[in-house]
């Protein structure tokens, strides 16, 4: 199966800040890909870059065509869902459903309007006046809505609640992703996202220091809990990280077989987050 | 074709309220005034009425500037014709940059005023460039003004209104992230940056010819109030105007005139797609510094004669065809509509403003890309 989105030698700079350095990624279909990295890492501008919003050196295509030169075209296929509410506020939820759905064919105006009937938002409702989670809904069922194979989320929760948060990534994998289709995630909030990820990329001050499948990053990540007296048989071993818990040590520890350690203490899987903290913790 | 109306759709959608409040305002305040109109009226008495219904003839008589004709020849003319005077004489120069010396001779006596005619078209030494005759009752003179005035103030308040429009197009999506919407949605940049020209032209036509066509209503009920029926005061001139031509004339000198703004336009629709703030101020405030510099500095008033310019044009064309009735076997130079059409579109400055706007739409359309958000 092609690829949906190949990246080449991406660059982007903001006078002489290198917002982003010589990025490579590759995306298949049928994948969750999430985007982490710290503020200021240069996630949004990457998306930017991806979706054809900003200018960028370098070649990135999506469904094999040049996201530079078709970018108008290439959105009949994607979704994009900013960290930012970006739908007019002046406009009424009506108007924008039927701007959508004049504007895209690939828009279902009355499955948007099944999405949004489970919501409070009502229809002649002003855009400005729903709050930040509704606006965020209305997006969500927007772009659900739409027939994209490609489906691009840049912080979408970001300052909502948490049973929003669950709701909000409950309906992507629910109402949107399937074998064909792939969504692109970026955030900070790593612990959020993880339990829906099939790859993940870690990115720092411009650049993917990490690019890796979760089952990858599982056989090659362990984390074990050990006492005071078996602590330094690990330090040996140069763990990524040690964190001291309610009398216990945690180390995360990479490329080393389970049944060298499994002695000294108790192994499990390390979360995503404890690998994105250890690996950004480390000095460049 | 439909994603360019659906786009328009969007300009109305979030502009529609700012139109119908200024419409509905507009003709407020034209209703209020004709309270006091009409207690000025119940104080004329029937005989100055009858002074608005006079039946006045006048002909303007436009010179080449440069022959050697002067006003004491035609003042020596005129003295040979007792009930005929000169009302004004004054040199102009029209839009396109020609000077003529015009006079305005007044009589109430139509024969009378073809004999002037005759004589001085028979005077060698008169160059005449265009001669126009009106029938003008006293009150059409006034109306005339009124209308015209009224025009021309429309005009100028609507440009005014489209400022804000053109210096907000871009800066207000970037200012709310909308842009970033529209950008995530299968339509092309250009046909955006299109849309927002084509509604802002638009709008300048349409919300022109409402307004002006509420003057006109607001107008006959003023005539109504102050002298009796409308129609009857206005119809012998009237009669004599082609008002299909006058309607075609009226859309035409607009789009001109938008060809001739369309600088200006582009160039706050560049401050839009630039500034972090207070586009309005900056995209007016710029082009005023350069014009007070140019003449400070330069003794050049280029900039203030170029807008100078434009209303002429549209003061000209409503001369032309709607307050002047012409006697076509004396005009030197027949008002013919395509003619007119042509002799403002086909002109330097059509060429000069087409190339400046290509220049500022490309650099729009640069930034329009480029500077998505404003913070």
């Amino acid at each position: 199966m092609n690829p949906i989105v190949e990246i080449q030698n991406l660059n982007k700079l903001f006078g002489q800040l290198k917002a982003l350095n010589q990025i490579n990624l590759t995306i298949n279909p049928g994948k969750i890909v999430g985007l982490i990295g710290p503020n200021g890492s240069g996630k949004t501008t990457m998306l930017r870059a991806l979706t054809g919003l900003i200018e960028y050196e370098g070649n990135i295509s999506i469904f094999g065509r040049e996201t530079k030169l078709s970018r108008a075209e290439l959105m009949k296929s994607i979704g994009i869902i900013h960290d930012v509410p970006v739908i007019p506020p002046w406009m009424k939820v009506r108007q924008a459903l039927e701007f959508q759905h004049q504007i895209n064919t690939k828009f279902d105006i009355e499955k948007c309007n099944e999405q949004l009937s489970k919501t409070n938002i009502r229809l002649n409702q002003k855009v400005g006046t729903l709050s930040k989670g509704m606006k965020t809904q209305l997006h969500l069922a927007l772009v659900l809505s739409t027939d994209t194979q490609f489906l691009v989320l840049d912080e979408p929760t970001h300052g909502l609640d948490i049973l929003f948060r669950k709701q909000f990534y409950n309906s992507i994998l629910e109402d949107y992703f399937n074998e064909t289709r792939s969504v692109f995630i970026s955030t900070h909030q790593v612990e959020e996202i993880e339990h829906i990820l099939s790859d993940v990329i870690f990115i720092r001050k411009g650049e993917i220091i990490l690019s890796d499948s979760i089952e990858n990053l599982h056989q090659k990540y362990s984390s074990i809990s050990v006492n005071e007296k078996n602590a330094n048989d690990i330090r040996k071993l140069n763990p990524l990280s040690e964190q001291k818990i309610l009398g216990s040590i945690y180390f995360l520890l990479k490329n080393i077989e389970q049944s060298k350690i499994d002695k000294y203490g108790q192994i499990s899987k390390p979360s995503i987050s404890d690998i994105f903290v250890a690996i950004m913790g480390e000095k460049v | 074709m439909s994603e360019l109306l659906t786009l328009l759709k969007r300009e109305w959608w979030e502009w529609k309220s700012a139109i119908l409040w200024l419409i509905g305002g507009f003709s407020f305040i034209l209703i209020l005034t004709l309270i006091p109109i009409k207690r000025i009226s119940d104080e004329l008495s029937m005989k100055d009425r009858q002074i608005f219904n006079k039946n006045l003839f006048s002909v303007t008589i436009d010179l080449q500037n440069n022959s050697n004709i002067n006003s004491s020849i035609i003042q020596n003319k005129i003295e040979e014709f007792e009930n005929l005077s000169i009302q004004y004489s004054f040199n102009s120069t029209d839009s396109l940059g020609i000077s003529n010396e015009e006079f305005v001779i007044q009589g109430n006596s139509e024969s009378e005023l073809n004999k002037f005619i005759e004589v001085i078209k028979t005077d060698e030494n008169i160059k005449i460039t265009d001669i126009n005759k009106i029938f003008k009752p006293d009150i059409l003179s006034g109306l005339s003004f009124g209308i015209l005035t009224g025009f021309v103030i429309i005009q100028l308040f609507v440009l005014f209104i489209a400022l804000f429009y053109f210096s907000d197009s871009i800066y207000k999506e970037r200012s709310n992230n909308s842009t970033l919407y529209f950008r995530s949605l299968p339509i092309g940049d250009h046909l955006v940056l299109f849309s927002k020209l084509k509604a802002g032209s638009i709008g300048i036509i349409g919300l022109t010819t409402i307004m002006l066509i509420i003057l006109l209503i607001y107008a006959q009920f003023a005539v109504r109030i102050v002298s009796g029926n409308f129609w009857d005061i206005i119809s012998i001139p009237l009669n004599q105007i082609n008002k299909v031509d006058l309607f075609i004339d009226l859309i035409i000198y607009q789009i001109v005139t938008l060809i001739w703004i369309s600088p200006l336009i582009l160039f706050l629709m560049l401050v839009s797609s630039i500034v972090k703030n207070r586009p309005l101020i900056i995209g007016v405030g710029l082009p005023i510094l350069l014009s007070i510099t140019l003449m400070v500095v330069f003794e050049q008033n280029d900039i203030i004669l170029q807008v100078s310019y434009i209303f002429n044009a549209i003061e000209q064309m409503f001369i032309e065809q709607n307050l002047i009735s012409e006697i076509s076997n004396l005009g030197t130079n027949d008002v013919n509509i395509l003619g007119s059409f042509w002799k403002y579109l086909l002109t330097q400055r059509t060429l000069f403003s087409i190339i400046i706007s290509g220049l500022i739409y490309f650099a729009t359309w640069n930034f329009y890309r480029k500077n998505i958000p404003t913070n």
